[in-house]
């Protein structure tokens, strides 16, 4: 009971953040050119690697249906118009806590190597399935799909190799997995959400492949950084750097 | 650092009067034209009721608010002013909020209290050292710094945050409800901290508290602010004097005074005007004469 | 002369507006009005033809105007969308190589095709995307936030029964909904409280800007959870268990006008997916 009584409140809490997030837009961090990287998504990895990925799954919900409200009663852009439909706001979604939970599970007994190897064979597959998903549904020459395929690789693979960066920076191993799940679930949220508005044909094959990237990358980074951060302060993990910067 | 004369204002408000959501059909006020004083070397108790628009007049106080109508004037420089630099005016007056220790961010203490002077631009042995004074002043060693924060209590937590405002070397303390949730030994504790702080000529400290008490304990003068509006100014003394005025706004005596004047009620020749545990203790003797 | 507006978020947050009223359908259960939502929704995404979409508008338009609050209110919503829009109805009128197979051509310059499909498409997405927008407008004038926390609770109850923790999920999203005032007056304390120690958070782009931001984004991660353990452990010291026995202290209980306003509604609905639906060719 007490577990079962915690984990609503938090799945609560945790979905309240996200829609303040949105909503006040403190959750747009200006990019370039006018882009903005979002974390809306980091209350649904932070969720799910301390409730699990039945919370996880419910703060994506959460996210998911508000961007569908916000997309319809106080539009500001293209993208929500598009969000109004719950395939591309809602569904993808709900996928970014049960992954980001998996890949902290799957991370917390793995060396650097693995991952990267595992990362890649995952970017396989998730090409694979975007692929035969776009062959029903796109009609698209492939060799268009195949620019998007290689996109998500490259968000895959490249953001491992920036985990590995931070790794050394930060020599840490108790929050690796942390950062890991965020990555995972930054690019679950990219992939999935940018595949339905390709399926949709809301924006063509080759510009997804270029947002994936340009987008995608920095927003997992960031959303590492940040849940890495906040788990740290709030479980009182220390980092390498053992002392006060003082 | 620059020695503000004993006696001078170093903060003036005059008719200061502000609304959230003006022009809305929302609009509601909550500063009616105040008036208010702070001199260098005083304690100024801000006291009323909740909703009485005390924490709006405080925002004003370092220009997180600029005045809707009215003027505020910090050492002498008016906030209507476009040239007043809002950095300079945070850091000449330290605003300490509710609950501080909900705003620590950092993973380690010294971090934490290192973030105001950082952000003031000091070189990093600057830093340290305003650091070092600033734990020292709030009762820690410098050592303290690598403490995490996660495990310090809520009252270690407390003063490391005001350790943190007083890093950047204010020169006028404000105090948003300081002893709040705080257990009593914790809050005499603080107000040791207040009171040596106080000590360097020409500093002030402002107050707002619901707490009579340690209003009555601290305060030089006291202003009582009631839906925006001053309802009663003057010193402690003269305030506590009007016991008619504060419970027609929903206001008490302080304890002290409230048991002096239930002794009076059933006739002892006690004299009146005590309204500090000392000061009553004092009174009581008096009579028994001890 | 203005106080600085960064600090004033509880303006930013008005998720739509309830406006109080005595209309009609004001009155309605809280169900009844989710469940005509979600209808509204999925007919306006189902619906391939012009006929079906503007019967869909038209129902809209007309409760809009009968609640009694100015329809001007809704409209404005779309205002700031509308040029996008139109893009992307250009894009689907022309981009769209399949809508120009089998289709009568109605217009072309050099490499400008039009066709009758495409044309259809592109006022289509117009038309859906509107009709959804004032559907939910007029959803959130007339449901107070109370209303539509006990009416997802009721609604969501039956599926308790077939071993989905309906209760709880009913419980999170209530909890979100209370917990957001709280957050919006915690956070715009601690923006005041960064700032008053010399924190910029307009700063900086990217990694920076995050960096700046920690101040805000750290403490309100934190400061939530210890709400949330307060509360769990507030909750749990009254005997809360979880869903499965609960009784409710209001019980929504469903009017004659309830009954009504459902069977035009789905009545409205159907007639919509029928022409839809319907093999006759006449009907665009």
């Amino acid at each position: 009971m007490n577990e079962k009584v915690r984990k609503i409140v938090v799945a609560g809490v945790m979905g309240a953040i996200s829609i303040f997030l949105g909503a006040t837009h403190l959750g747009f961090i200006p990019w370039f050119a006018g882009a903005a990287l979002t974390i809306m998504h980091v209350p649904v990895i932070i969720a799910a690697v301390l409730e699990g990925p039945v919370v996880g799954a419910v703060v994506g919900l959460i996210f998911g249906a508000f961007s569908l409200i916000q997309g319809a009663i106080a539009p500001t852009g293209p993208a929500d118009v598009w969000f109004v439909n719950p395939l591309v706001s809602i569904v993808p979604r709900l996928c970014i806590g049960p992954v980001a939970w998996l890949a902290f599970r799957g991370s917390k007994n793995l060396k650097e190597g693995q991952i990267f190897i595992i990362s890649g064979f995952v970017g396989v597959v998730v090409n694979t399935l975007i692929w035969l998903l776009s062959q029903k549904y796109g009609g698209f020459d492939s060799d268009i799909i195949m620019v998007f395929t290689v996109g998500v690789s490259c968000v895959a693979a490249a953001s491992v190799s920036c985990l590995l960066l931070f790794r050394q920076y930060k020599k840490n191993s108790q929050l690796f997995p942390y950062a890991v799940s965020a990555i995972a679930g930054s690019v679950t949220n990219t992939a999935l959400v940018l595949t339905s508005l390709g399926i949709y044909k809301f924006i063509p094959w080759q510009l997804i492949g270029t947002i994936a990237l340009l987008n995608g990358l920095p927003e997992a980074v960031i959303a590492a950084i940040l849940t890495a951060v906040v788990v740290a302060t709030w479980s009182g993990i220390e980092t390498s750097r053992k002392r006060s910067s003082v | 650092m620059q020695v503000t004369a004993e006696n001078s204002p170093v903060i003036e408000v005059k008719g200061l009067a502000h609304s959230y959501l003006p022009g809305t059909p929302l609009e509601t006020v909550s500063l009616h034209g105040v008036d208010l004083e702070v001199r260098g070397g005083e304690t100024v108790g801000i006291i009323g009721p909740s909703g009485s628009g005390k924490s709006t007049l405080l925002y004003h106080l370092n220009m997180l608010m600029r005045p809707q109508k009215g003027d505020v004037r910090v050492f002498g420089r008016s906030l209507n002013d476009p040239a007043a630099d809002a950095g300079e005016v945070r850091r000449r007056v330290g605003l300490v909020f509710q609950n501080p220790e909900n705003q620590l961010f950092e993973r380690y203490a010294g971090d934490d209290v290192a973030f105001g002077p950082r952000n003031l631009g000091f070189s990093p042995s600057e830093v340290r050292e305003r650091v070092r004074r600033a734990l020292e002043m709030v009762g820690f060693p410098f050592l303290f710094k690598d403490r995490l924060v996660s495990s310090l209590s809520t009252g270690e937590k407390r003063r490391v945050a005001i350790a943190g405002v007083l890093a950047m070397d204010p020169e006028v303390l404000v105090l948003d409800e300081p002893s709040a949730s705080l257990d009593p030994s914790a809050k005499n504790d603080f107000f040791k901290i207040i009171e040596r702080w106080k000590k360097v000529p020409g500093r002030a400290v402002v107050m707002v508290s619901h707490s009579m008490e340690d209003v009555a304990e601290l305060s030089d003068r006291i202003y009582v602010l009631v839906k925006g509006e001053v309802v009663l100014t003057g010193t402690a003394r003269e305030v506590f004097s009007h016991p008619d005025i504060l419970t027609r706004h929903g206001l008490t005596l302080p304890i002290p005074a409230l048991v002096i004047e239930r002794l009076k009620a059933e006739g002892l020749p006690v004299r009146s005007g005590a309204f500090t545990v000392e000061e009553a203790i004092k009174a009581i003797e008096e009579i028994i004469g001890a | 002369m203005h106080k600085s507006p960064e600090f004033e978020l509880s303006l930013k947050l008005s998720i739509g507006q309830f406006i109080p009223g005595s209309s009609l359908v004001h009155r309605l259960d809280p169900r009844v009005k989710i469940i005509m939502a979600v209808l509204l929704i999925l007919s306006g995404i189902l619906a391939s033809r012009l006929a079906a979409i503007a019967m869909l508008f038209i129902t809209v338009v007309a409760v809009l105007f009968s609640i009694g609050v100015k329809p001007g209110l809704a409209f404005r919503a779309l205002k700031p969308v509308i040029p996008f829009l139109i893009v992307l109805a250009i894009i689907q009128m022309f981009a769209i190589p399949q809508l120009r197979e089998d289709a009568a051509v109605i217009w072309q310059w050099r490499w400008f095709t039009l066709t009758d499909k495409s044309l259809v498409s592109g006022v289509l997405l117009i038309g859906r995307f509107v009709v959804i927008v004032l559907g939910l407008s007029l959803f959130s004038f007339t449901t107070s936030t109370n209303q539509l926390i006990h009416g997802v609770e009721h609604l969501v109850r039956p599926l308790g029964r077939i071993g989905l923790p309906a209760h709880e999920l009913a419980m999170v999203v209530h909890i979100s909904i209370r917990f957001l005032p709280i957050l919006v007056f915690e956070m715009e304390r601690l923006m005041m409280a960064q700032a008053s120690r010399g924190a910029d958070f307009g700063k900086g782009r990217g990694l920076k800007r995050l960096r700046r931001l920690f101040p805000l984004f750290v403490p309100m991660f934190i400061i939530s959870l210890k709400h949330a353990h307060a509360m769990a452990e507030a909750m749990e010291s009254r005997c809360y268990m979880g869903g499965k026995e609960r009784t409710h202290r209001v019980r929504l209980k469903l009017r004659s006008a309830d009954y009504k306003a459902a069977f035009i509604f789905i009545t409205v609905v159907g007639l919509t997916l029928a022409v839809n639906y319907i093999p006759v060719r006449a009907i665009y």
